[in-house]
């Protein structure tokens, strides 16, 4: 690769991966129906594909996708039937492409061999338009841009496949291309016209022109060819073909260049010139001229200009064509300005501004800070207020405040929806997914997607989608029966899969739900009991419900054949503690014969949560409100000890009891750590808020009714709940979350720390957490 | 011989000096990031007995490493004196706590020597030298071996 080309690589590498996103979303829809509308779709995702491949230098991408777009091509005039062996080939070269978007990605060059998927396409493609010689295919489809670029003007086609005298320069430069060229006069480069004419068998000509454009780039660089880029790839020529390149070496390097591409019979290098002052293209070029790029046609002073090849200025319009040797002519040594790219993108493109993520958070980070501050502005002049009553300036100073408040939560607002991406791109690979596993397990499934547009935080989209692939196969794998299976108990051969998201108050749910067989809830206790996880008694006392959850307990598979497809029985063991880091809630409800419903339900963004905050031994904690389930003010002697562990009855029910400072214990240090000595830090002593003169009164209090009122936080997670108890409740507040960062590293039971408004630090319990080491000290006498 | 040591005498370390117990430490000034009064710590439970806790550095969480404990010193009362140096050590930002902050010394390299087994009551590890200025002991800590990310967390 040329080096200048590696600055392209990343919009390459992403340009690429979302067409082959594109390219995948509209394989699957071809399966159901193929309207002309998605094959122009797929032809143009496919040609911009190769288009930009080739470009990078990556030739066997380029002649993958030139042979899927062949294909795609033959589907479009309907000289293919859309059977599933094509799908599948069709979907055998796509993975392959993205193995090589892989290999590129890692190492910047690929190796995998395609000559057998290529062949296989080939295949499929000579088989099914053997009436009509593949030749004439190519020659007479107009490409999609052509079409719509000549609607109403002369038709492309009509010009297909002109033959050349040797020797009469054709070539015709695009605005881009044109200001190359001065530029590469100026530098003082010779430009020089070949004459290319391959041999007359030659069976992949768009190869060998594509393969001769790469090796004169590596001598000089390409300034415009006849027929045009596209032309050539489409095979617009006979036997010849006609390169403008601009060159600091000698004609003869460029022939021997263009001769070490193979089934090349001659190169001839001619001086080129054009005339300086640009014929103006619109006198040539067709009325539908609309496409928005001022094509400045400009030929060889010794022939008759652009009037033969109205189609052909027409054809280098093509707006991502043009972009590509742009880009391609900017990455030379006669670079054009940047701002000729920019020109012919913006009228193809949204108004739209690539942001980089990492730019994005820490715009959050920032806001973030704003926030703590709002609060703390809020907090001092309501102390001012307390301090020297409603005078004038305070009031001023209330009311910037509150401004300030209702700007800094429009700006988190907003801030949050930039960070938001539709679920589309986590959902989108599940239906090729689904759609993989029916095949291979022999089932018929029909996979609805719904609420694709809904959208979430980046940082949710990053985690939600293992979870989901987990759920998604569990449904089809032990949800969906065989179709047989299907009929005799009287339903549709062919069963139904959902996928579904939608916004519900401040969460995401996410439902997953099959019209399979269900769970059955005795075969889940008998399966517990014989995989010992526990007796027999236990799992008749479970519930249905109880029992039903067991599917996330570790090392549950209740499928009679562990299947490659939903594996070990580790599967919604994963998804449980996925979703429970997530602080989402998993829940499933099945009935026997009619399918099961998992729903989940996320945080809009794991960035800033809403909390509960404590005190315990004068250390701030916010308990994620998703997982408070309610707080009660319990009489120490309601407290009971079961097996020598606290426990309250609520409403029927026992409620484990577990006091944070067992589990948190801090250090009861000779200067007290959160206290600082006298003098030392005068600063943090103003910082006390007060709140926390409320916390140490409603302590003196406590102290002083001994052994009165205990302050529990009741939390749930994974259908456990517990009671935290705690000093005092301070209150609720949004939380921006911050790591405790990689010095600290994870501290089991908190998910990080955060800033409160007056400055100080407050730890987020990771509630999942904090329960499981709840149930790991189970044993363990709590002095209660 | 005379070549070489002419050569050393040149070339001075620059370090911030400060004491702990008694005794004159110093480290790099290079990885100092700057020098701050104890603010107000948040303890962190469920970490190593000399992680004092974290404070908030200016909207940034900073763990906070009391230097007495890592090097096995004894703990005394804080005084208006006690300072946070702020470090930087592998993308991540530690403050220690010391007794008190001396200054900046310059310390001609030939005055620096190896350390010997036993440096006062510090493992040796953490220690890259000795150096005497003015006929003081200054005893040079090693800050990467001394900090390592990701082990604060109790056993």
């Amino acid at each position: 690769m040329n080096e200048d080309m590696s600055q392209f690589l990343s919009v390459f590498l992403q340009e690429a991966s979302e067409q082959m996103v594109l390219l995948e979303q509209d394989i699957l829809k071809l399966e159901q129906e193929a309207s002309q509308e998605l094959l122009q779709e797929i032809f143009r995702a496919a040609h911009t594909l190769k288009g930009s491949s080739r470009a990078m230098g990556f030739t066997t991408m380029g002649e993958l996708t030139h042979a899927m777009e062949d294909v795609f091509d033959s589907l479009r005039h309907g000289q293919l039937a859309v059977i599933p062996a094509l799908i599948d080939a069709l979907f055998g070269g796509l993975d392959a492409l993205k193995v090589m978007l892989e290999q590129v990605a890692s190492t910047g060059t690929t190796a995998l061999d395609t000559v057998q998927l290529t062949g296989q396409l080939r295949a499929v493609l000579t088989a099914a338009t053997a009436p009509a010689p593949p030749e004439a295919v190519g020659a007479v489809a107009p490409t999609p841009v052509q079409q719509k670029a000549n609607s109403g003007a002369q038709p492309a086609g009509s010009t297909a496949a002109p033959s050349m005298a040797p020797g009469r320069s054709a070539v015709v430069l695009t605005d881009a291309e044109h200001s190359a060229y001065q530029d590469a006069l100026v530098a003082g480069y010779s430009i020089y016209s070949l004459m290319i004419e391959v041999v007359p068998d030659c069976v992949m000509k768009s190869v060998r022109a594509a393969m001769v454009l790469q090796a004169l780039e590596q001598v000089g660089s390409v300034l415009g060819t006849y027929p045009d880029e596209e032309g050539l790839e489409s095979e617009h020529f006979e036997t010849t073909f006609e390169v403008v390149v601009a060159t600091l070496k000698p004609s003869a390097e460029l022939t021997r260049a263009a001769h070490t591409v193979n089934e090349i019979k001659s190169v001839i290098a001619e001086p080129w010139y054009t005339h300086d002052a640009g014929e103006p293209g619109s006198a040539t070029a067709p009325a539908a001229d609309v496409v928005n790029l001022q094509t400045i046609a400009v030929g060889n002073p010794t022939k008759d200009t652009a009037e033969s090849r109205p189609a052909l200025a027409a054809g280098s319009n093509r707006p991502d064509n043009a972009a590509t040797s742009a880009e391609a002519t900017e990455a030379k040594p006669p670079a054009s300005p940047a701002a000729s790219k920019t020109e012919t993108r913006t009228a193809s493109q949204p108004q739209t501004v690539r942001v980089d993520v990492a730019r994005l958070d820490s715009l959050l980070n920032l806001i973030g800070e704003l926030v703590i501050d709002r609060t703390r502005i809020a907090q001092l002049s309501s102390q001012l207020e307390g301090q020297f009553g409603l005078n004038p300036v305070v009031e001023h100073l209330n009311d910037t405040s509150a401004h300030v408040a209702r700007i800094t939560d429009q700006l988190q607002d907003e801030i949050m929806k930039a960070r938001m991406l539709p679920i589309e791109n986590v959902f989108s690979r599940f239906p090729r997914m689904v759609r993989d596993l029916a095949q291979k397990m022999g089932k018929e499934i029909n996979f609805i997607v719904e609420g694709k547009e809904t959208e979430l935080d980046r940082s949710v989209i990053e985690v939600v989608g293992d979870p989901l692939i987990h759920m998604l196969r569990n449904s089809v794998d032990h949800g969906i029966e065989m179709p047989d299976e299907r009929e005799q108990s009287g339903k549709s051969r062919v069963g139904n899969v959902w996928l579904s998201a939608r916004h519900q108050e401040n969460h995401i749910v996410i439902e997953v739900k099959d019209d399979g067989k269900g769970i059955d809830p005795d075969q889940l206790r008998a399966s517990a009991v014989k995989k010992g996880l526990m007796s027999k008694e236990a799992a008749a006392r479970l519930s249905d419900k109880e029992a039903i959850n067991l599917i996330f307990a570790s090392g549950f598979s209740t499928a009679a054949v562990i299947s490659d497809v939903s594996g070990r029985g580790v599967g919604m063991d994963i998804v449980k503690n996925n979703i429970q880091k997530l602080g989402a809630i998993i829940d499933v409800e099945s009935t026997v014969g009619k399918g099961s419903t998992f729903t989940v339900k996320l945080p809009l963004t794991l960035a800033i949560i809403r909390g509960l905050l404590v005190t315990v031994q004068g250390n701030v904690y916010a308990l994620p409100l998703g997982a408070v389930v309610e707080t009660l003010r319990i009489e120490q002697d309601a407290v009971k000890n079961i097996q020598r562990q606290p426990n309250v009855v609520l409403r029927g029910k026992t409620l484990p009891l577990v006091q944070i400072s067992d589990l948190f214990p801090l250090r009861q240090s000779s200067y007290g750590s959160t206290r600082l000595s006298d003098g030392a830090g005068g600063q943090a002593v103003v910082h006390r808020r007060t709140e926390d003169a409320q916390a140490r009164h409603t302590e003196a209090e406590a102290s002083d009714g001994a052994a009165s009122a205990l302050y529990v936080v009741v939390v749930g997670a994974a259908n456990r709940q517990v009671g935290l108890i705690v000093d005092t409740l301070v209150g609720e507040q949004e939380v921006v979350i911050k790591t405790l960062g990689k010095f600290i590293g994870e501290i089991p039971g908190l998910s990080g720390a955060t800033i409160l408004g007056d400055g100080r630090m407050g730890l987020i319990v990771d509630v999942a957490g904090i329960i499981t080491m709840a149930v790991q000290k189970k044993g363990t006498a709590y002095a209660a | 011989m005379a070549a070489i040591a002419v050569e050393s005498i040149e070339r001075e370390e620059q370090l911030v000096a400060f004491h702990l117990a008694d005794e004159v430490y110093a480290i790099d000034i290079a990885a100092i990031h700057e020098i701050i009064r104890l603010q107000e710590i948040t303890q962190v439970p469920r970490t190593q007995d000399d992680i004092e806790g974290i404070i908030n550095l200016r909207g940034k969480i900073v763990p906070i490493v009391n230097l007495r404990r890592r090097l096995g010193l004894c703990d005394v009362e804080r005084t208006p004196k006690t300072r946070v140096i702020v470090v930087d050590i592998q993308e991540c930002t530690v403050g220690l706590e010391v007794d008190s902050v001396i200054g900046v010394l310059r310390l001609p390299e030939a005055n620096i020597e190896k350390p010997t087994q036993i440096v006062g009551a510090v493992d040796a590890d953490y220690v890259r030298g000795v150096g005497k200025s003015d006929g003081l002991l200054v005893i040079l800590l090693n800050i990467q071996s001394m900090l390592h990310i990701g082990d604060a967390q109790q056993p």
